[in-house]
This record gives C-alpha cells, sequence and structure tokens, in this order.
C-alpha cells in the first residue's frame, strides 16, 4: 500500500478513528493488526520472514537481560545472525552468485552456484536494522527487554515507518506504545500539516521530476550532456522530496496518533560540506552508522589512518545497504572518499577562511553550498543509474554538455518542473534561513493558516502527478 | 466552547471541508471555463477530436500520426473532408476512447489508424496518459470506463471539479495569453520543420541498435491489454461497416518485424480493415532528409508521404 494512494487515505482515516474509539489498552493490538495488513498489501507471504525475526529478537532480548559476561554476548552475536543472515540471503544472495557468475566466465568455468527465484521482502533493510539496534540497545543496558510480545511488535512493525524508517531506537519509541495517549487537537493538527507536507513533496516535486528523469536514465544511449545533467540534477532533488515526503508522511501519520517519530531530513541541500550533508540527510540511519558501525570501529579516536579508514569503511556499508548492485558500491565508495578528503583539509579551510576574514561571507556560503550540491548530485548519477555500464554511459554523455537540452514531456512538462523546484526551494529556504518569519500555518489568525493549507491541498490538485508509483527507497 | 477536543477538532474540520468544497467548486469552474474557450493549441484540438470531429476521414494514432499525415493533402486528392485526432504520447486505449465518440456523432467513411511496432508491447505509462480525457468525462460519461485504467479509483478522483484539470495551468495559461503566437489548426496536422543530418541519424541508428539490444526482452513482450483495445477499434469500425486502413508509416530505421506481422495478423480477422506497412518502402527508409528525429518524418517527408497515401486511397479504396 503506497503513502500516495486512495487506499492509504482510506486505510489511514479507519486506523485512526478505531485508535482512539477503542479502550487504550488494545492500542497495541489494532496498531499491530493494522500494520501487518499495511504489509500485507504488498507480498501477504513476506510477513513470515519479518515474523521470524521478530520471534527470534524478542526471545534473545530477554535472554541477554538475563545473562552476564560472555553468554550475553554470544546471544548478541546470534540474534545479529539471525537479522544480518535473512538479509543476506534475501538481498545480496543473487548479487553474490552474479559476481561468481562473472569471475567464473572469465575463467570459462560453468557457475556454480544456483539462483534464487525470490523477491526482496519491501523494507527488509529498514526492518533489520531497527530491529538490531533494539538487541544492541538491550545489550549495552540502555533499553529493558520488551516483555509484552506484542507491543515489541509493534516496534518493528509500526506500518508508518515499517517500509521506509525513520528507523527508530528502541529507547525513543517503545515507552510510548505503553503511554495512555489522549486523543490531542493539537496533535492532530501538527501531524496532518507534516503530512500534507509530504504529500507536496512527493507529489508536486519527487513525481513530477521523475517523468524527466526516468526518460533520461533509462535511455542513456539518447542523451546528451546537457540532458544528464538536468536529470541527475533533478534526481537530486527527486530522491530527497521522495524519502523525505515519505518521513514526513510517516512522522505525521505518527504524530496524529500521539507518536513521535525521530526526524529524518534537515534541508540537506543546505549543506555547507559533505559532513553537514550527512547530518542533514537520512539522519536516523546515519546515527545508526555512527552508534553501532562507527564508533565501535574505534570512531574518531584512533590514528589519523585507521580514522580515514572507518569513515570510507561506513559509506561503503552504506552503499551496499542501499542496494545489491556496484551501482550503490560505488555512491557509498565516492561518499566516503569525499568524507576522508574533507575531514583531511578541513583544518586547512577553516585557517584560509579565517585568515581571509571570510567567516559569514555570503558569497563563500553560497559557494560551499553550490559545490557540496554539486559533489552529491555527481554520486547520484551512479545511485539512480540502472547499471554500471548505464552509469558509466551517463557520465561519458556529460562531454556534450551544452547541446541543446532533451525537453521531457514538452515545454509544460519542463514549466511544471521548473515550478515544482521553485516551491521547494522557496519552503526550504524559508526553514532553513527565516525559521521564525512567515509562519503561515502556525499563523496566530485562522484565515491565514487555513487559506495556508487549502493552497496546499489545491496546489496538489492542480500541479500534483497523481500517478507517479512507489517511494524510491520502498526498494531498499 | 468546543472544550472538548473531538468536538473542536471534528467541528473545525468539517468547517474546513466545506471551505475545501467551495474553493473546489469556484476554481474547478474556472478552469473548466479556461479550458473549454482555448482558441488555439493541442487543448483546442483535443476538445475538437473528442467533441466535434465529422469529417470522412479520420486519422488516429500518436505522435507519429499527428505529424505524418496531413489531412489538407489528403483532402484535396481524395475531395473527402479529413482531420487528424491523433496526439502525441497516446496509445490505443486512447485512439478506442475518441473513435466510440466520433462514431456516436458521425460516420466517417474512411478511418486511418496509424500503429508502430511498440503499440501492442508492454508499458503501463500508456495507461496513464489517459489523463487527457479526464476534463471531458463530464460531458461524457462513456469515457469514466477508460480513465479506469489509469487506476480504480479514478471514478471518484472526478467528485473534485478541479482535478480533472490538473496540469493544465500552465498551458492554458500560455495559450490564453500568447494566442496569436500559437499556429492555427491545421486539420490536427503538426508538422516537424526540422531536418535530420546524415551524422545524427546514422548516430541515432546506432544508438538504437544499442538500446534496443539492451531491452530486446523487453520490448517483444506483447500486452494482452493492449491487443484487445486494438481488437476493440477495429471490431467497432468493422461492425459499422466503416473501411479502416492500419499503417505502419515510414521509419528511418526499421523497429520490430515480428511485432508488426503481428499488428497485420490481427487485422486480417476484421473485414473492412486493410494492413499497409510503409516502414520497408524504399522511399523512406534510411532517408534522412526526409526525417526530422529517429521516428518522425518532417514536413518534406510527411507531405510525400501523404500524397502517397491519398494517392492509394483514390485509387483503392474510393473506387472500390
Amino acid at each position: 500500500m503506497l503513502f500516495n494512494s486512495l487506499e492509504f487515505v482510506i486505510f489511514y482515516l479507519i486506523v485512526t478513528c478505531i485508535y482512539f474509539v477503542i479502550p487504550y489498552r488494545f492500542r497495541w493490538f489494532i496498531l499491530l493488526a493494522s500494520s501487518c495488513y499495511f504489509y500485507m498489501a504488498f507480498v501477504p507471504i513476506y510477513i513470515l520472514i519479518l515474523g521470524f525475526t521478530i520471534v527470534v529478537d524478542y526471545f534473545v532480548a530477554i535472554e541477554i537481560e538475563k545473562q552476564t559476561g560472555k553468554g550475553k554476548k554470544v546471544l548478541l552475536i546470534c540474534s545479529l545472525i539471525a537479522n544480518l543472515g535473512v538479509l543476506v540471503v534475501f538481498k545480496y544472495y543473487n548479487f553474490f552468485v552474479d559476481n561468481v557468475g562473472f569471475l567464473s566466465s572469465q575463467l570459462f568455468i560453468k557457475n556454480p552456484l544456483p539462483y534464487l527465484e525470490i523477491l526482496l521482502p519491501i523494507g527488509l533493510s529498514f526492518h533489520t536494522f531497527q530491529a538490531m539496534s533494539y538487541n544492541i540497545e538491550v545489550y549495552r543496558g540502555n533499553q529493558k527487554a520488551e516483555k509484552h510480545f506484542g507491543v515489541y511488535s509493534l516496534y518493528v512493525m509500526f506500518y508508518p515507518q515499517l517500509v521506509a524508517g525513520p528507523i527508530e531506537r528502541p529507547q525513543n519509541v517503545l515507552h510510548q506504545f505503553h503511554k495512555k495517549i489522549e486523543f490531542s487537537y493539537d496533535n492532530m493538527v501538527i501531524g496532518l500539516r507534516i503530512m500534507l507536507w509530504g504529500f507536496i513533496k512527493k507529489l508536486i516535486v519527487a513525481d513530477r521530476l521523475s517523468i524527466y528523469v526516468d526518460s533520461v536514465f533509462n535511455n542513456p544511449d539518447f542523451h546528451n550532456g546537457t540532458s544528464v545533467a538536468i536529470a541527475a540534477f533533478f534526481f537530486a532533488i527527486q530522491i530527497y522530496c521522495d524519502f523525505s515526503g515519505y518521513s514526513d508522511i510517516a512522522i505525521g501519520s505518527a504524530r496524529t496518533m500521539g507518536i513521535d517519530l525521530m526526524t529524518n531530513f534537515k534541508q540537506p541541500y543546505f549543506a555547507r560540506s559533505i559532513k553537514d550533508f550527512w547530518g542533514r540527510w537520512h539522519i536516523s540511519l546515519s546515527t545508526w552508522f555512527r552508534d553501532y558501525l562507527y564508533i565501535p570501529l574505534g570512531g574518531s579516536r584512533v590514528s589519523e589512518y585507521r580514522k580515514y579508514f572507518n569513515l570510507f569503511l561506513v559509506f561503503m556499508v552504506s552503499g551496499i545497504w542501499h542496494g545489491a548492485n556496484w551501482t550503490f558500491v560505488i555512491w557509498g565508495a565516492l561518499h566516503g572518499f569525499y568524507r576522508i578528503i574533507g575531514t583531511w583539509n578541513e583544518t586547512f579551510r577553516k585557517r584560509m577562511i579565517s585568515k581571509l576574514h571570510l567567516e559569514g561571507n555570503y558569497i563563500v556560503y553560497g559557494f560551499e553550498i553550490a559545490f557540496t550540491l554539486c559533489l552529491v548530485t555527481l554520486t547520484w548519477i551512479f545511485f539512480r543509474a540502472n547499471s554500471l555500464q548505464d552509469a558509466f554511459t551517463l557520465l561519458a554523455n556529460l562531454k556534450s554538455f551544452g547541446e541543446k537540452p532533451f525537453l521531457g514531456d514538452g515545454t509544460n512538462g519542463m514549466a511544471h518542473c521548473i515550478f515544482a523546484i521553485l516551491v521547494l526551494l522557496a519552503i526550504e529556504y524559508k526553514l532553513e534561513f527565516l525559521p521564525k518569519r512567515f509562519n503561515l500555518t502556525t499563523h496566530p489568525l485562522r484565515a491565514v493558516r487555513w487559506a495556508t493549507l487549502t493552497a496546499g491541498i489545491f496546489l496538489i490538485l492542480i500541479f500534483g502527478v497523481f500517478n507517479g508509483g512507489q517511494f524510491i527507497y520502498f526498494q531498499f | 466552547m468546543l472544550s472538548n477536543p473531538y468536538s473542536k477538532f471534528f467541528g473545525r474540520l468539517l468547517l474546513f471541508l466545506l471551505l475545501l468544497l467551495a474553493v473546489d467548486f469556484l476554481l474547478g469552474n474556472a478552469l473548466r471555463l479556461l479550458f473549454f474557450n482555448q482558441k488555439k493549441g493541442q487543448i483546442a484540438q483535443a476538445t475538437y477530436s473528442i467533441d466535434s470531429a465529422n469529417e470522412d476521414i479520420l486519422i488516429f494514432g500518436s505522435s507519429r500520426a499527428v505529424r505524418h499525415y496531413n489531412p489538407r493533402i489528403i483532402a484535396d486528392i481524395t475531395s473527402l473532408t479529413c482531420y487528424n485526432v491523433g496526439r502525441d504520447g497516446q496509445r490505443i486505449p486512447f485512439y478506442c476512447a475518441v473513435q466510440e465518440l466520433a462514431l456516436q456523432r458521425k460516420k466517417p467513411k474512411l478511418i486511418i489508424l496509424d500503429m508502430n511496432a511498440t503499440e501492442l508491447t508492454v508499458d503501463p505509462s500508456k495507461f496513464l496518459k489517459l489523463t487527457l480525457l479526464l476534463p471531458y468525462c463530464k460531458n461524457h460519461p462513456e469515457l469514466v470506463k477508460y480513465i479506469e485504467e489509469i487506476s480504480r479509483f479514478e471514478r471518484y478522483k472526478l467528485y473534485s471539479q478541479v482535478y480533472p484539470f490538473n496540469s493544465y495551468l500552465f498551458i492554458m495559461l500560455f495559450n490564453a495569453l500568447f494566442e496569436e503566437k500559437i499556429e492555427a489548426d491545421d486539420f490536427g496536422f503538426q508538422p516537424l520543420k526540422r531536418t535530420l543530418s546524415e551524422e545524427q541519424a546514422e548516430k541515432l541508428i546506432q544508438k538504437k541498435i544499442t538500446a534496443d539490444h539492451r531491452n530486446s526482452a523487453i520490448n517483444q513482450l506483447i500486452d494482452p491489454k493492449s491487443v484487445a483495445y486494438f481488437n476493440q477499434f477495429l471490431k467497432l469500425a468493422s461492425s459499422e461497416n466503416i473501411k479502416t486502413l492500419v499503417v505502419i508509416s515510414p521509419e528511418l530505421d526499421q523497429e520490430s518485424k515480428l511485432l508488426k506481422s503481428q499488428i497485420g495478423d490481427i487485422c486480417k480477422n476484421y473485414s473492412n480493415v486493410e494492413f499497409i506497412d510503409y516502414s520497408t518502402s524504399v522511399k523512406y527508409h534510411a532517408q534522412n532528409e526526409k526525417f526530422a528525429d529517429l521516428f518522425h518524418l518532417n514536413e518534406i517527408g510527411a507531405n510525400e508521404f501523404s500524397s502517397e497515401l491519398a494517392q492509394y486511397i483514390q485509387k483503392n479504396v474510393r473506387n472500390h
């Protein structure tokens, strides 16, 4: 079930109404049942896979809490193996077979491994990471093992964030499922407002730009450098609006039920460096990697070279987490490389700016933002390309930058793309630089608030794309 | 007053919904007025095709039909009135919808249906483009069954007065504000003026070969739904005893022979339906000076082709 479908609107309304109507002690059940229904709307049978990891993690966490010393560690490793094992089989096995096949063909021998006829369960990577964070936190003693099986299941199955995050931590969410949450006017209004913003990002911006992006990236041989550059830039905006739009709808729908989920994006394209970008982009994943991979590897409290290695490794793992394809590995590696270079010359950059008395200079600020956007956009070419061969074809086509670009659906389509980007830019600029001004949706005058919300809804009706398909991050 | 959070929320929600309904009604009707008062441009042509076209010869098809068939030339040679109801980016479900409405008004003497090799292959976007029919559903409820191909909820979305005009605002405003800059409707014909150089043609053909090779498995998949629509189109024309020419217009580089022969095979099942394949004609094949791009003839090529087809109609269709 897609958030941008009428099915979801009906589902959401029914679930939210029942949630507040039934007695508090049954709420976990209605949320869990509706989450299962939500997930089964994709491929029903795959709920069994989630069920397997839920059962394992539930019992292992209780045992971890009871154990001390080595036994505790062994149990944690068992649970990690179970979670990662499922992920490896469903997500990476065929990729591995592909690569073995390629290598064996180079050696003129038959591929010894068979392919598995399986589809990747939707949102498996998100589910796995959220489940792993629970057991790690119980192991570290930061979280008590959840004794209520239904509530634990709900923690990893909660429908708003089930298939594409935010990847929550048990400390933030679990206790909320035990709280008696009263119906709140403010929560409803704030939640619906966040959802509306999510729908605007998805329907007006992401799905509009995807029309042009798909035309170019699905036919790499036919497009010149100008079209590739436009498509890459459009994809940078598309993936942001698609993913953060999803997060907003998730956060907003949870909020209407009185449940707070973590912020996942903070105007990432206003980042002034790659480091800054990763502090604003997919925050729930980047903090997950920081807490459960980078810091355990030694983080930055190690030698300089080891620190660079840790950074690179984290981004490589992040790349492969996104998808079983070399395109994602290269995407991760490029970000790792950027981070190493950025860390290496950070002191030098700061000293230079200080010596030239350029602190707070708007031109430098603008340059940093533009430069970071260019670096990130380059990596998105690998992320979006259907194959490594396509990615290199697109990069090679950049040689012809300056030629007349492809206009996609014509000037009307392009006008809609530009309009969508301008709407996004205006709102993001306000959120980043003018947080206390032009707060039209929270304005003291009801007429202003309602006019703003009405405008938002009609912007979607007039400029939105209603058949844009699923969210990009669902595939992960 | 309204101290209970439920009453407060639902009371205000009700008021807000009423506001939305009022805005939807007003804005929707304003957009409707703007849409149906377009004098020139693609919307005006679409409205004419759907609401009024009643010529003796009607030409159906996608952008290739719009660019390849000059109704003025066909009308001159055959002495019959002719209009090109083809639309950019549309596929067989759209042609069926327009045909159904056209036949309710007046039976044309001849139907020309431009097809291409990919017309019957799998491509979900061919149904999504039926959104072009949304503004006309209010006056033509029989179109609703076609727009349900977009999604099963499409019928309900039409309760909104604004939704049918989704994505039209810019083009409507442009057409209204710069009417004098838009060329007058030439019976639905929109020729392409540019010419493909030999070098460009070679480059494009090479790229197409690479792309076709890469997507060969997908490109050959037949879509049963499209085949059903194609049969529906031919069946209706045949049952109304209207002579129908299913034409594959000239191609710079030949598309799949297999797919084209399947189109020809289906045509054989209907009386009064003739299949003509110009894609193999040496007059056009690899003749870059007659093409504007890989898939479309330019004005010179289109006029030559229209003349050739019109003579064929005059000789083989009108005189029999």
